[in-house]
Parts: C-alpha cells; structure tokens; sequence
C-alpha cells in the first residue's frame, strides 16, 4: 500500500486548496449546491475500489505520462487563473493518468463511475448553460401556468413570469436551470448503480427518462412554490424557496425515478414471460 | 533464495518509490505553481475614483438628460449587489432634442477583474430581472474613432421590447460576451496582472430594432466625440483609437474634413 502514499498526499496538496475554495464561492449558490455530495459519492466509490484497482497487475500504459502532464498543466491555468472548468475537470485527468501510470487501463476502468461521476461537479460555462436553460424556463414556467389555470387558479404568465392573484413570481434560473437537470442525472446515475440492474434495456431507458423526468420534477416544484405564496403569502413561499424547494425536487425526482424503474421493470418482465409463453 | 527473492522486493520497491516521488515532486510543483502564477498586481490602483459621472456631460451635441422619475426599472436587491461588485456606476437617461427619442446610458467600472468580481454581462442581467432574450449577436459599430466591437441584445418584458448594445473594456481589450471577457481576463492574468473593467451599455425602448440600434450607434458616436481623448480611452480603450488602420484612415479625412 506505501506506493499510494506519495499519490494521495500529491492529490491532497492539489485539491484540498479547490475544494476549500468551491465551499467557499460556488457551493454556496443554489445551482451548485451539488457540488459537496457530488464529491463525496465520488470519492466513497473510489476509495471502495480501492482494494480492486490494488490487486490489479501493473501493466502501467503509456498514454498515462502525458495525460497526467496535460491535468496538471489544466491544473495550474485554471487554479491560478480561475477558470473552474480547467480547476474542476483536471480532476478527472490528473485521476485517470495516475491509476493509468500506476496499473493501466484496468485500473481505469475499474474507476470509470467515481470518474465519469466526477463530471457532475464541473461547472459549465454561463454562456453553455444560458443557452440551454432559458427555453427550458419558458417551458417550465408554460406548463406550470397551464396546469394551474386548468385547475382554475387566476394564474396568468409574461414570459418566465407567473402572476397569481396578487403576487408575481419570477422563474429564476435555479428553478429550471440546466445544473438541476445535470444534478438530477446524476442522482439517477446513482440510483442505478446502487441498484445495479443488469437490464440494459432498464438503465438506458432510465438514464433517457430522467430528462423528462427532470422537467416534471421542476414543474411540481414551480407549482408548489405558486400555490404555496398564493396560500400562505410572500413569506411564505419565499420560506419555502430558501428551505425546501430544492428538497421537494429531489424527493419528487427520486420518487418518480423509483416509480418508472418498477413500472419499467413490470412491463419487462411481462413482455419477458410473453416471449416465454410464444416460444413454448 | 530467500535473499534473491528480498533483493528483488527491494529493487522494485525502489523503482516504484522513484516513479511515485517523481510524481508526488510533480503534484507539488503544479500546486506551487497554481499560487506563484496567481495574478495579484493591480493595473489600477482599486481605491481611486475616476468620477464617470462628471467625465460623461449632460449635454453634447443633440443630446441632454432627462430627469429620472422611476422610468428606469430597478430591483433593489440588484442594487446592492451591484454597489459591492462596482466602485462606480452611472445610469443616465438622454433624449435627442431634434426627434425627442430617448437612450439609456449605462456605465459600470471596477478596477477588479478577477474571475469572481468580473463585470455582469447584460444577457445575463436581462433575463435575470425577468427578460426575455430574443436575439443576441456580436457586431462592428462605426465611430469616426474607428470599428467598437459591440453585442447586440434584443430584450422584451412583455410589451416593453428594449434593444441593447454593449461592450466591456477590460485593461485596454474590449470584449463582449464571456469568452471574450475571459480570454481578456486571463490574458492580463498570465502576465501576473489583474485588468480593470468597464461596461458601456445603452438601451432605448423601441420596437423596431434597426432604427434602434441605428440610434443608439449615432449616440455613442456623438458622445465620444464630446470627450477629449484620454476620457475617450476610458470607455473604448486604446485598441480602437491606436491600432486599426480605418481608425487612422477616418482621423485623416476628419481632419481634412476639419
């Protein structure tokens, strides 16, 4: 185990300083609230593979030299110009070329999850996720009006801004943003490797429906706080922002996404045992 | 063979200790690195004033100020964050005496650049106080000092449909959107030096968007007109006045013109 040692102070010295700064600046903001969990799932699942990559003979690969050259290049940019996405991705470089340098690529593949995990804390940039998450505001903000105006609130909407009696909410980016989304995929991601279904047809239909699964998600969350300021008044629902609206989003997400996998898989198996019945 | 095989252990115990110190040395000199390389020179000294609001007249040309009385929407909690993150800011509306059309001036200046005090870019700050984004693209504004590279932005909050034109100068670059306003940034940041910035924006509330920006392109040209050139420098940097070879071109014929 010594031959870890010299890696894991090496990665301490690098990262502990970005992680300290992201609790202090990103984190703190709603759309990367994530971000902390996100890297603890990462790490658990890494040190769990741990004993694994371990055992695995040394047939270090060559790509693994300049990979891990090219992160710490990334590295020294980002931190030192404040780029998070050369900071935060490098990460995910430095990682690989070390279990590359250290074993080769059974190692890397042993790691893939924690890795491919390790995205989900890579803030994209604004102009990316500007780009994407106004139409999927508008389109929040579209079903969360119609919905409520059929179930005959006095809800009126101008643009990504809903009026309801007398209160205005605006549809703030958290609310819809393209994070959330990222964020819900990957709780979905996790949901099913701790589940670990070995359906294929299962973890790719889910891993596509928790788009809109996402989407759904969000719109309950708009309507919740609508319903909740229109109620109760502004204090409310400014209460509820701040303390459990991104609580109820995930407990409505996961939920949905439990309820798909087992409606997901009835349907499999009844089509399996269909099949069956046909052949025989 | 006892021996051998404790021999053999050692050796590649110590071939492995020799690539993993290689690699922990290598770890510790990118972290060092990551600090030594971090910017900390101020191009400008961040406790001056530069005092926009009397640099920018209230007369020039066809063009004077309008008292505001609450035609400018503004949200308070923008407010106070925007007095933290800018050391000045000034919002002025003109109106062109000739035709009685109406542009809004906004100018917002920090000596600090850094990534997390960066100046906020109007398509982010439109649709964050509950715009709509209609359009945005990049253009080239012709000013008799030479091309400014500019943003158009077309915004609407429902009937009210504002066209938006922007650039930032950062250090002596002008940047617009937030590729640019970062490659500006880091470029200052390599040399170990941290930019200051400007945002120059003006607005006019007009449906039709060419006359608008035709508008607002004749503002600004009338305005940096009025200003003598060190003033000018404050808003379009030296890029445009300096380098271009239409600027120099322009000057000429203006002062045959003179």
């Amino acid at each position: 185990m010594a031959e870890w040692f010299p890696i894991l102070i090496g990665l301490i010295a690098l990262y502990v300083p970005t992680w300290v700064g992201l609790s202090r600046t990103i984190w703190v903001a709603e759309a990367q609230a994530h971000g902390p969990i996100i890297l603890g799932v990462a790490l658990w699942f890494l040190w769990k593979q741990g004993p694994v990559i371990h055992e695995l003979a040394a047939q270090p690969a060559k790509t693994g030299w300049p990979l891990f050259v090219l992160g710490l290049l990334l590295y020294v940019i980002g931190r030192s110009q404040d780029i998070l996405l050369f900071e935060v991705g490098s990460q995910i470089f430095v990682i690989i070329s070390l279990l590359l340098i250290q074993r080769g690529w059974a190692a890397a593949r042993a790691a893939w999850f924690p890795l491919f995990f390790l995205l989900f804390m890579i803030p994209l940039p604004g102009t990316f996720v500007d780009a994407l998450t106004l139409p999927m505001k508008m389109a929040v903000s579209y079903v969360a009006e119609n919905v409520l105006y059929w179930v005959s609130y006095p809800i009126s909407r101008t643009g990504v801004i809903l009026q309801i009696g007398q209160y205005k909410l605006l549809v703030a980016d958290a609310c819809a943003g393209l994070q959330t989304l990222f964020t819900l995929e990957a709780l979905g991601l996790l949901y099913l490797n701790i589940v670990r279904h070995d359906s294929l047809f299962r973890n790719v239909t889910l891993a596509i429906l928790i788009i809109p699964i996402s989407f759904t998600a969000n719109v309950i969350r708009v309507m919740a706080l609508t319903l909740i300021t229109y109620h109760f008044g502004d204090a409310a629902g400014q209460g509820f922002l701040h303390g459990f609206a991104g609580l109820v989003l995930f407990i409505t997400a996961l939920l949905i996404i439990i309820g798909v996998d087992s409606l997901l898989q009835f349907a499999e198996r009844r089509w399996k045992s269909a099949t069956a019945r046909g052949a025989a | 063979m006892t021996m051998q095989s404790l021999s053999f252990r050692n050796l590649s115990f110590r071939n492995l200790s020799f690539r993993n110190l290689s690699l922990l040395a290598l770890m510790f000199i990118a972290a060092a690195l990551a600090i030594v390389l971090k910017p900390t020179h101020f191009e400008v000294d961040p406790s001056s004033q530069k005092g926009y609001e009397k640099i920018i007249p209230n007369k020039f040309g066809d063009w004077i100020t309008e008292e505001n009385e609450g035609s400018l929407v503004v949200n308070p909690q923008q407010e106070e964050q925007l007095k933290g993150l800018y050391s000045e800011v000034v919002a002025k509306i003109y109106v062109q005496a000739s035709s009685g059309r109406k542009i809004m001036l906004s100018i917002a200046y920090s000596a600090d650049q850094r990534h997390e005090n960066q100046i906020h870019k109007p398509e982010v700050c439109y649709p964050a106080q509950g715009f709509e984004l209609l359009g945005i693209k990049k253009d080239l504004m012709q000013t008799r000092f030479g091309n400014i590279p500019v943003m158009r932005v077309q915004t609407r909050q429902g009937r009210r449909v504002e066209p938006v034109t922007y650039w930032i100068r950062v250090g002596d670059k002008l940047a617009r959107g937030a590729i640019e306003q970062n490659l500006a940034r880091v470029q200052f940041g390599l040399r170990g030096r941290i930019p200051d910035g400007l945002l120059f924006r003006v607005s006019s509330i007009e449906d039709d968007t060419v006359a608008a920006y035709q508008l607002q392109d004749q503002f600004v040209d009338d305005l940096i007109g009025s200003l003598d050139p060190v003033d000018r420098s404050q808003f379009i940097g030296d890029t445009v006045s300096s380098n271009s070879a239409t600027t120099i071109l322009s000057g000429v014929t203006r002062a045959l013109k003179d």
